[in-house]
Parts: C-alpha cells; sequence; structure tokens
C-alpha cells in the first residue's frame, strides 16, 4: 500500500507501508548505523524517534533477539529504503518482524534524497500518513511533541543486577541492555533505579560510583536528575554516558547545544586527547558541550570527535567525574569504546585507595 | 618463555589514566617537573609530558636522571646502588615539585639513589612518584604515588618492559 | 610526524605478466603524493610504457625485469632509503621476502618481511596467526599415521585431505565427510616419501574481505568490507562480489573487523591490510584464509566504492603519517581517520571473453569485470550480472530452459559463469531454496532477490505494465524499454531514473569532495554542473587488462587538457571511472550501464560543446558534436617489409601534425623498434612521409586523428595501414606525443586551427628528451639523445647494406 512520510516542513516523501498501518509522529533522525537494526529499534534512546536507516538492503543479516537493548521496541517508526526480503541465518525477515513489533515502517523511500533534507534543513517532526494533503501537513505541524521521553523510559522500580564486585548505582535515564552487559562482564554489583531517584535515596545504597546513563530527549527537561548530580559528584565518582554527560555538565554551569549536524553513525572515529589514540565508535547524540563553557571550567576535554571537532568525553580535573556522548558500550559498532567501563573502574578504585590511605592516618 | 602480561593498549592507557591522577591530585600543575631514571623511565616522563602538553596546554619540564653511569651492561632488576654516582640535572628543581618516574618500581633502591640525587641538585617543594609497574619486594620504605599496574611478582621472575621509542613496540612479559 | 630519514624511495613497479592486475591508477597516486612530498621516487619496471601519465614523476626510471635480483643490484648500487612494495602486485612481495636481511639499511615500507613470507608460505602463515589468538585453518602434513589420526580428532569432520609426493607434486584435495570416506582415503597404498596433508574442510562457507589501513601509531580503521555472492570454492575475483557485506549482523562485523586489526597488528603492518575470511553462518564458526598486505584488485574496488583516497592515504601511512594527519596533496589536509559510510550497493562482476559456460573453482578464469553501483541488490544485479547487453542473459535463458530437472540439477551441484541464471531457472521450475542454498552455498537473501526479480519480469511479459510495476522496474535497475520516460514528475511517483552522488551523507565524508554519480532511482536529482561549456566523453565497457590501461590514460589527459582548456569534462561511462586522485575534484564522472543519460536530458544539451566516444560503435552519428576515438579501419594491404614507419597524426581538416614517429626494422632475426624518431628522420624521408600523409587525408574535412603505418619499398615508403581514430599505439608512442595529441585534439575540438604553411620540422616536432629502445616487442631500453641516435644510425646502416644486397 502507498504511503506517505511527510516532515513537518511540508515535504512528502512516498514509499509503500508494511509493519502496523496506523498512522505514527515522531522526532525523524537518520541513522548511518552500519548494522544493529535490532539494538537500534528497541534501544529507549530512540523513544518517541521514527528512524530513517539510510543502508541498503536493510535486514539481509538476520533479526538476533539476543541483540535486543530492551525488553520492547521503543521508536514509532521505521524509514528505509530496500529491504531484504531473506535473512542469511533463516531468521525472521525485517519486514515481518517489525509487523510483528506492530511499528509502521515505509519502505521504497528516496532515504539519500531524505538524509540530505535533514543535514540541510535540520532535524523534524515527520509522520507516516496515508494521504499527504495539506490537512494531514497541518496535523504535523500543530502537534507538540511529549516533554517526557525520559519518563517513558526510565524504569519505575529500581531492580538489581547482583554480582560480586563493585557497586555500581545506575541511574536509568534510558538504559541500554548493552550497558549492564559491560558491567556484568566487569563483576560489577548494580543497582538500577528511577531517573527521578534522590540524592538521599542514591546514597542510601552504599554506591561505590554511580553512572547516568544514556536516554532520549534534551536534558533540561529533567531538571530533578541536575541536582542529584550536584549533590552526588562531591562524594562518588561519577560517570556520565550520552544524556548523562551532558547533565552532568549543565550540573557544573556549563552549556550544551544542538549539533548541526547529529551523530547518528554507528562508527564514528573518537580521538582521546591525552594519548592521540584513535578509536572507532558507536554515536548517537544530537546535542553536544559548548566548548567556550567547558574551556573555562573545572573539566578537560579527554575525547575529541575527528571528523568535526565536537566535544566527544570530558573529565573533572580534581573530582572523580567522567561523561562520554558516545556510546561506548557500542551495540552497535565497533567495540573500540569498552575501556570507558575499565577507567571508570580505575577511577573508582584510585578513588578507595587513597580514602584507604587517609583512613589510615585518620 | 617470556609471557606478555601487559600489551601496547593497556600501557597506553595506563599512561593515560597515571596523568588524569597528576592531574586530579595537583591543582594547578604550573610548578610540576618531570625527571625520568635512565632508561626507560625518561620515554615514561616524555609520555607523561606529551599527555599534559595535550590535554592542558602546558608544556612541563623533563629531565633525565642517570644514576648508573658505569652498570649499563645490567638489567633494571638487578642494579646495584653501591657504585650510583648521579649526573647533574639540567633544570632547576628549587622550589618544584618533582615527579620521580621510572618503568618498574622494585627493591626501591633505585628511587632512594634518585632522590638522593634530586636533594643533592637542589630542594625540591615535593618529590612524587610514578611507575609504570610496581611489582613488589620493597626492601626501603618507599610508595609509588602514581602506579601503572600492580604486578604481583616471585623474587626469582624478571619483568621485561618493552617501550617503543627504544624496543619497537610497547609491552611487558614475565619471564 | 613522518619518518625523517626517508629521502628517497626505490618503488617495485608492475610486471608485464597479464596475470597481474591493472593499478595503474594507484600507482599515479602513489607517486604523485610522493613527488608533492618532495620525495625523490625511484622506479623498476619492466615496460616504462606501462607507466603512462606516472612516467614523469620519477627521478629514475630502471627498465629491467622485476625479479629480487634486480631490485638487490639496484639496492646496493643506490642505496635508496627505502622500498614501496605495495604497488608492484604479488610479484613484489616475493621480492621482499627474498631481500631478508641483505639490503642493510634499507626499509621496507608498507609489508614487513614476515608479512610478506606469510602470504607465500602457509606453515608461517598458520604459526603466526596461531600465535596471535586469530582462528586459521589447522593443517597437517605427515606420514604418521598416529600425528593425522590425533590431528583428524582434534579437528573433526568435515576434512580435506591429499597425497603429497617426494617428487613435490600432489594428488588433489578429496573431500572427507565421514568414517567410512576416511577409511577409503587412508586405504589408498602410499608410495614411499608420501606425506598425506590434512585440513579442515570449509567448502560451502561465505567468503569475505575486509580492508583496513592502519598508521604507525597503531591507528586502524575499517575501509570496507566485501562479500562473495558464492561461496569459499570458488576464486573470489571470479564471484560476484558486493560492497558493503550485508549479511553480517552486527556481532559478526565486529568479530571479523577486530580480527583484522589485530592481524595487521600481528604483522606490524603499516599501510593496508585486507584480510579474507570463511565464515559458517550455521555454525558460526569462522577462519582467516589470506591476507594481502598490498595495495590490490581490492583496494582498488573499495577506492570505486567508498571514494576514500586508499592509495594515497596508505603511502602516507607508510611514511609515519598519522591516521588523522594526511594529505590529500601538498598542503591540503585530510583526514584518513573515518570508516567510509556507503549508502549503497557496489557490486564487481567478473567477465569471461568467451559466451561459453566455465565451470569455476579454486583457480581464477575470468578476464575482466564490470562495477555497477545501486540501491539495493535487485538494482545491482539487474545492472550487472543479469544485464542482458553484457551477459546476453536472454540467450542463456533460452538454452536453460531446453534442459530437463536432471540436467538442470547437475548444473546446480557443479558451479560455472553461468549460476545466477541456473538458479533463476531452477526457481522458475519451482526448486526449494532453502535446497538450493544448500548445494550451492549461495546465501538466502540472493535467492530471494532473485525470486523477486522473476516475479516482476513476469509482469513484464505479461504485458501488464501499469504506473506502479514501472516504477517498481525502475527502482529494481530493470530498464532498456523506455520505462524511465513513462514517469512524471508528480509528487505521487516513488522512484523514477534520477542520478545520485556516490557520496554518502555523513559527517566523516564532509570532507573530501568528489563528483562521481551513477544513475538510478529516486525522487531527487543530485547531478550539479557548473556555467562552463563541457566536453562529454562517453567510454564503453572493456575488458582487456591493456584497454583498460589505455582508457585510464586517454581518460586521464582528456580531461585533464579540457579542464585546463577552460571546459567542464564530463565522463559517462558503462561502468565507472576512477579519476587519478589529483583529477577527481575537476570530472564528473556518472556511471550509466543502461545509457540513459541523454534520454535523462540532466545535461542541456546547448552546453555541451563536443562528445568524444570510445567505443566502437557509435549510437549517434548523426550529431555533430559527436567525435569518434576508436579506430576504424580504412586501409589494409597486404605488403610486409622488414623495415617500417608509424605515424600518428592529427589534423584540422585542413593542416595535419605528426609528432610522433616510430621506427621498427629486423636486424640479425630480431626486431628493432625505436619511438620518436621524428627529430632524426632525414628531410627526404620527412617530405615523402608528408606527402604521402596529404594525399591521404584529402578528403578529410574534419578534426581527426589518424595512425599510419607505412613500409619501406624499393627505398620509398608505401602506406600499408591507416587507421581513422586512435589506436593502441598511443601507448607505444612516446608519452609527451600522445599528450600532445590528445591536447591538440580537445583544441582544435574547440575551433582552433593548426597555423597554416608550418615548416616540416614543425610538423614533426617533437618534445621528447628520452626514447624507448624495444627489442623483439618484450624488451625494453631507455636511451638519451646520442644513444637514440648512435643506434638509430646503427639500424639504418643496416638496413641500408641490406637493400644494397
Amino acid at each position: 500500500m502507498k504511503r506517505y512520510l511527510i516532515l513537518e516542513d511540508g515535504t512528502v516523501f512516498p514509499g509503500e507501508g508494511f509493519g502496523s498501518s496506523i498512522i505514527t509522529t515522531g522526532q525523524l533522525v537518520i541513522s548511518n548505523n552500519r548494522t544493529g537494526i535490532e539494538q537500534s529499534v528497541t534501544d529507549p534512546n530512540t523513544e518517541g524517534q521514527i528512524i530513517a536507516f539510510t543502508i541498503p538492503s536493510v535486514g539481509s543479516s538476520g533479526i538476533n533477539r539476543d541483540f535486543y537493548e530492551s525488553i520492547n521496541s521503543q521508536c514509532k517508526g521505521v524509514v528505509i529504503g530496500s529491504s531484504s526480503l531473506s535473512t542469511v541465518d533463516s531468521s525472521v525477515s525485517f519486514e515481518d518482524w517489525i509487523t510483528g513489533l506492530k511499528i509502521p515502517g515505509i519502505k521504497g523511500v528516496d532515504v539519500r534524497a531524505l538524509s540530505k533534507h535533514i543535514s540541510e534543513h535540520g532535524e523534524m517532526k515527520a509522520s507516516i500518513m496515508d494521504t499527504h494533503d495539506e490537512h494531514a501537513i497541518d496535523q504535523i505541524k500543530a502537534l507538540v511533541l511529549p516533554p517526557d521521553l525520559v519518563k517513558r523510559v526510565s524504569t519505575r522500580q529500581s531492580y538489581p543486577n547482583p554480582n560480586m564486585g563493585l557497586k555500581i548505582v545506575i541511574v536509568d535515564l534510558g538504559l541500554k541492555y548493552s550497558i549492564l552487559r559491560q558491567l556484568s562482564y566487569r563483576d560489577c554489583n548494580s543497582i538500577i533505579v528511577n531517573y527521578n531517584s534522590t540524592a538521599e535515596e542514591i546514597e542510601n545504597l552504599h554506591p561505590d560510583g554511580i553512572i547516568f546513563s544514556n536516554g532520549p530527549g534534551d536534558p533540561q527537561d529533567i531538571p530533578n536528575a541536575i541536582k542529584t548530580i550536584q549533590i552526588l559528584q562531591k562524594k562518588h565518582p561519577v560517570l556520565g554516558i550520552g544524556l548523562g554527560n551532558l547533565l552532568i555538565a549543565l550540573a557544573n554551569d556549563c552549556k550544551i547545544e544542538k549539533l548541526k549536524e547529529p551523530h547518528h553513525e554507528s562508527s564514528l572515529a573518537v580521538k582521546e586527547v591525552a594519548s592521540g589514540k584513535i578509536d572507532f565508535v558507536n554515536h548517537n547524540h544530537s546535542y553536544t558541550l559548548d566548548q567556550k563553557y567547558i574551556g573555562s571550567s573545572d573539566f578537560i576535554v579527554t575525547n575529541i570527535c575527528v571528523a568535526d571537532g565536537t566535544i566527544e568525553g570530558i573529565r573533572h580535573e580534581y573530582l572523580p567525574i567522567m561523561g562520554v556522548l558516545f556510546e561506548p558500550e557500542a551495540a552497535p559498532g565497533p567495540t573500540d569504546g569498552y575501556y570507558v567501563f575499565d577507567e571508570f573502574i580505575d577511577l573508582i578504585e584510585s578513588v578507595k585507595k587513597q580514602e584507604g590511605a587517609r583512613d589510615q592516618w585518620n | 618463555m617470556a609471557k606478555e602480561i601487559i600489551d601496547g593498549q593497556t600501557m597506553t592507557r595506563a599512561l593515560t589514566r597515571i596523568t588524569y591522577e597528576i592531574i586530579e591530585r595537583n591543582k594547578g600543575i604550573d610548578d610540576l617537573v618531570l625527571v625520568g631514571i635512565k632508561t626507560r623511565g625518561v620515554f615514561v616522563a616524555h609520555r607523561i609530558e606529551s599527555r599534559l602538553k595535550q590535554l592542558e596546554n602546558i608544556k612541563i619540564p623533563v629531565a633525565e636522571l642517570d644514576i648508573t653511569p658505569y652498570r649499563d651492561d645490567k638489567t633494571h632488576d638487578e642494579k646495584d646502588i653501591t657504585n650510583i654516582k648521579a649526573e647533574p640535572l639540567n633544570i632547576d628543581i628549587n622550589n618544584k615539585h618533582v615527579i620521580l618516574t621510572d618503568d618498574v618500581l622494585y627493591t626501591g633502591r633505585t628511587i632512594r639513589a634518585a632522590m638522593d640525587a634530586l636533594m643533592s641538585a637542589g630542594r625540591p617543594k615535593k618529590i612524587s612518584l610514578a611507575v609504570l609497574v610496581d611489582r613488589g619486594h620493597r626492601e626501603l620504605p618507599i610508595r609509588a604515588d602514581f602506579v601503572g599496574k600492580n604486578i604481583p611478582t616471585s623474587q626469582k621472575e624478571k619483568i621485561k618492559v618493552s617501550m617503543k621509542e627504544i624496543d619497537g613496540e610497547d609491552k611487558i612479559e614475565i619471564e | 610526524m613522518e619518518l625523517n630519514d626517508i629521502h628517497t624511495i626505490l618503488i617495485i613497479g608492475p610486471t608485464t605478466s597479464d596475470k597481474n592486475v591493472d593499478l595503474s591508477t594507484a600507482l599515479y597516486d602513489t607517486v604523485d603524493i610522493l613527488h608533492q612530498l618532495g620525495y625523490k621516487t625511484w622506479i623498476i619496471v619492466e615496460d616504462p610504457t606501462l607507466l603512462l601519465s606516472s612516467g614523469v614523476f620519477f627521478d629514475r626510471t630502471i627498465v629491467e625485469k622485476v625479479t629480487g635480483d634486480n631490485v638487490l643490484k639496484f639496492v646496493q648500487k643506490f642505496h635508496p632509503d627505502a622500498i614501496l612494495p605495495i604497488v608492484g602486485d604479488r610479484n613484489a612481495l616475493g621480492i621482499i621476502s627474498s631481500l631478508n636481511g641483505k639490503i642493510g639499511t634499507t626499509r621496507v615500507l608498507g609489508a614487513t618481511y614476515a608479512a610478506s613470507l606469510a602470504t607465500f608460505k602457509r606453515e608461517l602463515f598458520i604459526k603466526r596467526l596461531n600465535k596471535a589468538n586469530l582462528p586459521v585453518i589447522n593443517f597437517i602434513s605427515s606420514d604418521d599415521e598416529t600425528e593425522i589420526y590425533d590431528f583428524i580428532r582434534s579437528i573433526g569432520f568435515p576434512i580435506i585431505a591429499r597425497r603429497r609426493y617426494s617428487n613435490r607434486h600432489s594428488s588433489g584435495w578429496t573431500n572427507i565427510n565421514n568414517l567410512f570416506e576416511l577409511d577409503n582415503f587412508m586405504a589408498l597404498e602410499d608410495i614411499d616419501d608420501t606425506k598425506i596433508e590434512i585440513e579442515r574442510s570449509i567448502r560451502g562457507f561465505s567468503e569475505y574481505s575486509f580492508t583496513i589501513v592502519r598508521d604507525r601509531f597503531d591507528n586502524s580503521s575499517l575501509i570496507g568490507t566485501i562479500e562473495d555472492i558464492e561461496p569459499i570454492g570458488i576464486h573470489h575475483l571470479d564471484s560476484n562480489l558486493i560492497s558493503p557485506a550485508i549479511s553480517l549482523n552486527d556481532s559478526k562485523l565486529q568479530r571479523l573487523r577486530n580480527y583484522s586489526i589485530k592481524l595487521a597488528r600481528a604483522f606490524n603492518i603499516v599501510g593496508v591490510c585486507t584480510v579474507h575470511f570463511a565464515y559458517n553462518h550455521v555454525t558460526n564458526e569462522c577462519f582467516i584464509t589470506e591476507f594481502i598486505p598490498r595495495l590490490s584488485e581490492e583496494t582498488k574496488f573499495l577506492e570505486y566504492a567508498t571514494s576514500y583516497p586508499v592509495a594515497t592515504a596508505v603511502v602516507e601511512l607508510c611514511l609515519g603519517y598519522h591516521l588523522d594527519k594526511l594529505q590529500l596533496d601538498a598542503g591540503n589536509p585530510f583526514n584518513g581517520a573515518t570508516e567510509p559510510f556507503v549508502d549503497h550497493i557496489t557490486s564487481r562482476f567478473p567477465q569471461w571473453e568467451t559466451d561459453e559456460q566455465k565451470y569455476l573453482g579454486p583457480s581464477k578464469t575470468s578476464n575482466s569485470s564490470i562495477v555497477v553501483n545501486g540501491f539495493s541488490l535487485e538494482e545491482v544485479l539487474n545492472k550487472g550480472a543479469l544485464n542482458d547487453k553484457l551477459n546476453n542473459n536472454f540467450d542463456r535463458y533460452n538454452k536453460l530452459r531446453k534442459l530437463d530437472d536432471d540436467e538442470l540439477f547437475e548444473k546446480i551441484i557443479h558451479p560455472t559463469n553461468w549460476m545466477l541464471d541456473v538458479l533463476l531457472e531452477a526457481m522458475r521450475r519451482n526448486f526449494e531454496k532453502p535446497v538450493l542454498s544448500e548445494i550451492t552455498g549461495i546465501n538466502l537473501p540472493y535467492l530471494a532477490t532473485l525470486q523477486n526479480i522473476i516475479d516482476n519480469s513476469l509482469i513484464i511479459r505479461e504485458g501488464e505494465i501499469d504506473g506502479n510495476n514501472v516504477e517498481r522496474m525502475v527502482e529494481m535497475g530493470v530498464k532498456g524499454v523506455g520505462h524511465s520516460k513513462l514517469l512524471l514528475d508528480s509528487s505521487d511517483i516513488v522512484t523514477k531514473s534520477v542520478v545520485k552522488s556516490k557520496r554518502a551523507i555523513s559527517v566523516a565524508n564532509n570532507k573530501y569532495d568528489s563528483h562521481n554519480y551513477f544513475v538510478t532511482s529516486g525522487i531527487t536529482n543530485e547531478l550539479e554542473l557548473s556555467d562552463r561549456k563541457k566536453i562529454v566523453v562517453r567510454t564503453p565497457i572493456i575488458t582487456s587488462k591493456t584497454d583498460i590501461m589505455i582508457r585510464q590514460f586517454v581518460l586521464f589527459q582528456l580531461v585533464k587538457s579540457i579542464d585546463q582548456n577552460g571546459l567542464e569534462p564530463i565522463i559517462v561511462g558503462r561502468e565507472p571511472w576512477n579519476a587519478p586522485l589529483a583529477m577527481r575534484q575537476k570530472v564528473i564522472e556518472i556511471d550509466d550501464p543502461h545509457m540513459e543519460m541523454k534520454a535523462l536530458k540532466l545535461i542541456p544539451d546547448d552546453s555541451i560543446l563536443n562528445i568524444i566516444d570510445l567505443s566502437k560503435n557509435l549510437i549517434d552519428s548523426g550529431d555533430d558534436r559527436v567525435f569518434q576515438f576508436s579506430p576504424q579501419e580504412i586501409k589494409n594491404i597486404d605488403l610486409t617489409g622488414d623495415t617500417s614507419l608509424r605515424v600518428m597524426v592529427i589534423t584540422d581538416g585542413n593542416n595535419f601534425l605528426a609528432p610522433s614517429v616510430i621506427f621498427r626494422t629486423k636486424k640479425d632475426n630480431h626486431l628493432y623498434e625505436v619511438s620518436s624518431v621524428n627529430n632524426f628522420m632525414t628531410a627526404k624521408d620527412r617530405a615523402e612521409v608528408a606527402q604521402l600523409i596529404k594525399e591521404e587525408l584529402a578528403d578529410e574535412k574534419k578534426v581527426a586523428i589518424y595512425n599510419f603505418e607505412m613500409v619501406e619499398n624499393n627505398n620509398h615508403w608505401l602506406v600499408t595501414k591507416k587507421y581513422r581514430g586512435m589506436t593502441n599505439d598511443i601507448i607505444r608512442h612516446e608519452l609527451a606525443s600522445s599528450v600532445h595529441v590528445l591536447d591538440t585534439l580537445v583544441k582544435l575540438l574547440l575551433g582552433n586551427k593548426i597555423d597554416e604553411d608550418l615548416p616540416l620540422e614543425k610538423v614533426f616536432n617533437n618534445f621528447d628528451e628520452d626514447y624507448l629502445l624495444t627489442i623483439d616487442d618484450k624488451r625494453y631500453k631507455l636511451l638519451d639523445k646520442t644513444g637514440i641516435i648512435d643506434s638509430l644510425s646503427d639500424l639504418r646502416d643496416h638496413g641500408k647494406q641490406k637493400n644494397h644486397h
């Protein structure tokens, strides 16, 4: 059935519908991910988004349910050019999978033209519909996307991911399972809490370190989390990933800004400033840190994106706080960024050692 | 047979972490001076220096300290301090915070000799110690402030540090 | 921070063997950047004409057989600071592995000794990979039964086995899948000293290749991935290739990426490394089958596919540059730290010279290849392997249709180059896809693609074409019946024929500009043209290595002089032309496998000054602006003589220039050929040849290129061959003359004229300073002016004496 992807500015991209036939609206995001459709569709960061995948022959590699990043699918729609009707590992085909998830999709779209349009005009709202008359376009223009994205994806109740190592409290802003996978691999004894948990509630869990996870939307929509960081960062090692990193910056009087060209690509080069080492990592962020503010703050820039110079990682000069904007847990993308978790654990242990040394003297 | 226990990437990361810790524990790194103990300690010093420069855009002076001018044939682990005579330093360390760097911390005797040499060259405000590897078996009350990696060893084992500048590649082996 | 102690670099050049691939563009890019960065470059090469345009860059050209001994001799004599083997194909790596320990302080760039040696020595390859914990197919060669059975127990079935005899010959590999087959194999009687060789069988595994670049500081980036439609067992370059690899999911892709980087690290390869994998999607087993630490057919293909300047980047990495601080040219920085993102599929389809079916196996049989781009598998298959214009697929269809099921099944079991056609026929007969996939080792997504093509071509055959179907046809790359014309410019149209850029839209790609386009389907057109007037150069599909090299040369020179004369060069080809990097900013290149550009009318007709067509047969000879470049034979007299001339002529329809004359003669049963004898011809010869040309050109009123052959007969020259257009001789003539002719051609097409009444010295003027002497068409010598005069008089005297007898 012929359907239409209609952008907020009235541009129409025709295609053929598949998956659910409902009308859907969301923030349109262009994803240059090479692989990992499974991860993207189930990534809580994509809550409220319509994702346009720009790779050709989507789904040839099959659908692997072990790759899920949350229990349910999260995005509001998918847009593709060509898809594969069969899979190399005889798993379910891409279109059948999307149908099963009850997500609306549109294929045969000129995703290249779409991607070019967005790179010239910026990210915007979009809708997948059956018609493309003026009424439909007006509807999209009038629609306000809800600002409570984090609330919708964050866990309501705390839950543990038990192990024998360091106690890590993860503030769930839209946590990807792969962060837990990385922590489990490092024997961390994690507890995952709601995004609105207070500093006191978190401290009562006696964490060795605290992670503010990645998540969807604008960090300014969740001011409570900023306050929580301001209290906790003085006493505990803190790692911010993606949205978590933006919150850390805001908690320390730095500003953030929207990227002219958003980073949604599973393999972009990031350089470690100290050593010059280049790593390829997954990026999925539309905001970045304002260079001016970071420059005059107590943060040092630890990582930058090689292609456009965007700040990708920071570290506090004397408090044990670190943050990265990219996704060190990969999923999808190269595994070069896993070391960030090792660094955080080193940071925790170094703090512990210093405390131990102090205790001996006191 | 030599067994690689630390590869190039891990060594790179350890040096980066030491650098972060140096920044973290020294509010203002203006009065820092790096003094590397020859041979590989000097490379450690230079690598930390280049990281500090990249991160903070500050150039820290680096000096070389040769405490075994006559004993180049001996491996580092076997250093005997009885004959040690230090060459003069080429930078001013008076009232500076000196970070002494070496590749392996073992008995502590090398470090003691290095400190003697430093004290005879001036009066530093403070001396800290950064090492790539701490392998235990101290014979003197010396402790490193910054450690890349703690590696438990028996006294029979040898630790061999290779660095790109001189050995062509970065790695640490145990044999 | 480059390596400071390197100033002179010896490049191991190409051999004349037809087995080697054409790396002329890579060679050009390599020496161009070395030249710009201020290095002195020397090259050892067998046939200096192979250097073509890149020849101008070399500070010293050594014409010798490209062997280890000659390289060693040269190194000992001139002491270059470094040797660069990456553009010398497989031969160069063999030479490097033979130089171990013999070349003193001269460094080897790109591939280390160990890496070079391991590409030849299987045992070393296995040992190194095992040590680095990389998956490799273990192999045993033994005459000890206990050892053999131990080994088989450790790897399990299936295995392949063969006997190696003491004379180093061996039996063919036998597939062994169970105990029964093993017993049969072992029961065969051994002759003395026979060893049994056994390894794990990977028959039917899928084949992938990953290419990474790596700098001296251990930063690596994955430049591209390729997958073979055909499984392991069929030579990589006889397989249909798809890039990027679309059948690897995230964990498989990252696993192979990490292996590739680890392998380059294990051999400390600084530069480029292509790693081949065998992957079993059922068991998830994976093995590294080989690696290539140099530029190759694959890096060339990936440079087409991704627009990443592989050759230029790799040579800079070899010299110690940081991956993120490379130079596109001197002073123009380039970030090489990207893993190029592509939003389309690029595909390489092998081509055979014969129409007959060829059985495929581990040895390469194809003669050349065609590269196409598209946004879906259907599109690239329809443009390439199933493009009737290229492969006579309709003819194949008719032949296969006549087979009965058993005969067809036989074709499925024994793979030929008709496999995709065979599968189409099998699916028309409703053979089960999973069964077909299991037998052929061709993965299901490809079979589903073929099915989709069958289903849609039925629509055409049954004549039910409507707007919707046409859109689908266009989307799937089925062309040639005027479908695209049916589509109107309405917002309801999902796809129509448009031109899209090959550069994907990504933060990482912003910095490198190229004007490479392909005709495909979509809703918007991306072709961007300047205001300049245009000369369009149309190129056909070509299949031989020599012709490919000539095309590289001709296109490069044409584009250069079109640009220098203030016009915009547009290359429209049935397959892509990858310009040398220096030209990529200046030329607009459009891949147009179905020749649709004209019908699409995207280039304003009045902006086109001329069309230079390189095809053998013109499609629009009526258009006055079309200049046919390829040769038409006009005269061919069957007269041979011991001494002859070959003359290259360009005319404006009135006057002419003859900047290059080749002299050929026989002496003591050897054939000698001397280039650029124009300057040394006697006045009498010159006048006589000029007169002959004038007579032959009497009827020519237009701008044209001619090539003549004249044979000496009774002390006079006689025209025996006459071609209108440029023959393959263009690379036999001196480089400077050929460049001159092409540049003059562009100028004449623009309306310039050759001066009237030029003295003959000017007509035969030639700018050359060194001269090529060819002996028996296979040995070459470069001579200077005195050298050429001496050998010429020597050869001429000889000819004269003979005439007197």
